[in-house]
């Protein structure tokens, strides 16, 4: 919307050789009124824009199509690795990456890539699930706080200020380390450390969105408190809401992969991300690829879901008259 | 009128849509001491009647027409005290489930900032249905829904259908504001608040907004509580001016003698900063030097003394009660001032010509 294509860093607008020769464009990323005195008009303002625009649109489908990539593995394994990911073969271990082995093996011979590949199906379910059940009860609690108020709102949200004083990955730890290792134990552990950061941000978007004209304009048309509340306040709180779950998924699948490498994640055959990880810790000077590979993938997904969120955010915003 | 006696006067049904305030007083509880932010204000609105609050910004204004409705009830920190009766309930005291019956039902409100007042992610058909069906409307969505249209229809929206199915941010403020009335006239109210309606607006907008509501007083028989502070939109719309200041109510008149003849030296001063077209252009625009005090530093005596040019020494004593003035031949024309009755018989001149205050 208004100037969203014309705020770009400067790194960016540099990289582009028509706009980075032509000086005219320093205002425009200066802000309207420059150093320089005047913004740029015509041609140089195009530029710019047309060069952000396309920036910014290659990061949102790289992007994606990483996701989307993560989500196929996760679905359908074995059209992108072979059938036993798990398979041993002393006498290819620690081998570098070739072409046999995109991501070369780990010390009993396995594929890293098959591994990382039939891994991403645990680390989605974590990341998607703790996030949709954290993310709904933390949005519940927060939204009912910031609508109701009073002394409901003071004392959940001081409950919520303990939680959210202590680290995700901690909270998440208390709760794994009483519990059976299995998945949706992990999943319900990460849902439970996800709460406190969803009660905090919706709250605040529920008192901003209560304060807004419409609501009152609401309950003087008559409307009971409960339609305000599901009619009004809810589907105004769905872009923020949105993108932090997005952007959640991604901190589960590291505080996931993080269990794992303490040795604290679900114990299934398959090695999720965070064990691939800890698996290579004592091979990391010299055989490096075995931790490198799968920490890559994983850093991957959190940039994309953070870029993807981000612009989800953006077009999900309701338009303002 | 005929005088009633106590009996006939608890017998006789009230007429529908007509407003009594009496008493009103707003407070908010600070750390520094509670701070009164309405202070004793009473009028009434008789059925069919258009009454305009008029008054500068932090006058009041519109917290008046928020407790009318209940609204200040909702915010923590503010009590309200006195009574607002309605069609002969009392609503300062009706229980919230019974009160929102008559929001919407009953009274109708508009808001300045018409924008912001419709939710932004729904469409514009739905939330008119959705007071619709709040207040016994046609069940079935298809009917409710051709409802809508016909409201739409009758506060002047061509092509109602299409902008049914738009969302707020498609339509131009003066559109919102038609939407707004089409939500307000959803339960047939026999009361219409509307606060500062045509601020947002530009002026021939204004002016079309105005002309709706004037006309659906005229159809439907409502009265208006309209709060504003366009001296010219209570010139043109008003039967009955209430004039607050700080607060407090200074001057209820008649339109015609509120023009004619104002009472108080702030509504006469409240006439001369309108900015005139056909006037000479003067080096500065006229207006009332000084500005409304805080509430708490509301002096005691007159609010208004601090900048009236009349002040005696009983105003920095003395709250001059609001009291009638004049000939009370006609109808009442109350003024809070101590000097009023000088001011009416035309001894004084309140405020000296243009230019030669500043």
């Amino acid at each position: 919307m208004d100037g969203m294509d014309v705020r770009v860093p400067a790194d960016q607008v540099a990289a582009t050789p028509e706009a980075g020769a032509d000086m005219r464009v320093l205002p425009l990323i200066l802000g309207r009124w420059g150093p320089l005195g005047r913004p740029a008009r015509g041609p140089a303002r195009r530029q710019i824009r047309q060069a952000s625009r396309v920036r910014t649109r290659t990061g949102l489908i790289i992007a994606v199509a990483y996701l989307v990539l993560l989500v196929g593995w996760a679905i359908i394994p074995g059209v992108f690795a072979g059938t036993d990911p798990t398979a041993v073969n002393p006498l290819a271990a620690l081998a570098g990456p070739s072409v046999h082995n995109f991501f070369g093996t780990d010390q009993y011979g396995r594929s890293i890539y098959d591994e990382l590949v039939y891994g991403a199906r645990p680390a989605l379910e974590v990341g998607v699930g703790s996030t949709l059940l954290g993310g709904a009860a933390g949005s519940l609690i927060g939204i009912a706080g910031g609508y109701l108020g009073g002394w409901f709102d003071l004392v959940v949200m001081r409950l919520i200020d303990m939680l959210l004083a202590l680290p995700g990955l901690l909270l998440a730890l208390i709760f794994i380390a009483a519990l059976p290792r299995t998945l949706s134990n992990e999943i319900f552990a990460i849902a439970i450390a996800s709460v406190p950061v969803f009660a905090r941000v919706l709250r605040g978007q529920a008192v901003q969105v209560r304060s807004r004209r419409f609501v009152d304009a609401a309950t003087v048309s008559g409307l009971r408190r409960r339609t305000i509340v599901v009619r009004h306040v809810i589907p105004n709180c769905v872009a923020p809401a949105t993108e932090l779950a997005t952007v959640y998924v991604g901190v589960a699948i590291v505080i996931a992969a993080s269990l794992s490498f303490l040795g604290l994640g679900p114990s299934e055959v398959v090695p999720d991300w965070g064990t691939l990880i800890q698996n290579g810790q004592g091979y990391i000077d010299h055989d490096w690829w075995i931790s490198v590979f799968p920490g890559v993938i994983v850093t991957l997904a959190v940039i994309s879901l953070s870029v993807l969120g981000d612009r989800l955010r953006g077009a999900l915003e309701p338009v303002r008259g | 009128m005929a005088e009633l006696s106590d009996t006939e006067r608890t017998l006789a049904p009230p007429p529908a849509g007509a407003l009594s305030v009496q008493g009103l007083t707003i407070s908010y509880d600070s750390p520094a001491g509670t701070r009164e932010l309405v202070r004793d204000v009473s009028f009434d609105i008789g059925p069919g009647q258009i009454v305009c609050l008029v008054g500068e910004s932090g006058s009041g204004k519109t917290l008046t027409g928020r407790a009318i409705t209940g609204l200040v009830r909702h915010s923590p920190r503010l009590r309200a005290e006195g009574t607002v009766s309605f069609g002969g309930r009392e609503l300062s005291t009706l229980p919230e489930r019974e009160l929102r019956r008559v929001r919407g039902g009953q009274i109708g409100m508009i808001f300045q900032d018409p924008a912001a007042a419709l939710d932004p992610v729904i469409r514009l058909g739905d939330q008119i249905a959705e007071a619709i069906a709040r207040h016994g409307g046609p069940a079935g969505r298809d009917s409710r829904r051709r409802r809508a249209t016909e409201l739409l229809t009758q506060v002047g929206i061509t092509d109602p259908e299409l902008r049914a199915r738009q969302f707020p941010h498609e339509i131009s403020g003066g559109m919102c504001q038609r939407v707004l009335i089409a939500i307000a006239l959803a339960g047939d109210p026999s009361l219409l608040i509307a606060d500062e309606p045509t601020t947002a607006l530009d002026v021939t907008i204004q002016a079309q907004v105005l002309d709706l509501i004037s006309q659906l007083r005229r159809e439907r028989g409502m009265s208006v509580l309209l709060i504003t502070h366009d001296m010219g939109v209570a010139a043109q719309l008003a039967d009955q001016v209430v004039v607050m200041y700080a607060g407090s109510v200074v001057e209820v008149a008649p339109v015609a003698t509120f023009f004619s003849r104002p009472g108080h030296p702030y509504s006469a001063g409240l006439m001369r900063a309108v900015p005139r077209v056909d006037a000479p252009r003067a080096r500065r625009l006229p207006a009332i030097p000084g500005t409304v005090p805080e509430a708490a530093d509301r002096p005691p005596g007159c609010p208004f003394q601090t900048r009236c040019p009349l002040k005696l020494e009983v105003c920095g004593s003395e709250q001059p009660p609001l009291t009638a003035a004049g000939q009370s031949s006609g109808p009442q024309h109350l003024v809070a001032c101590h000097r009023s009755a000088e001011l009416l018989a035309g001894g004084l001149t309140v405020w000296s010509a243009i230019g030669a205050t500043s």
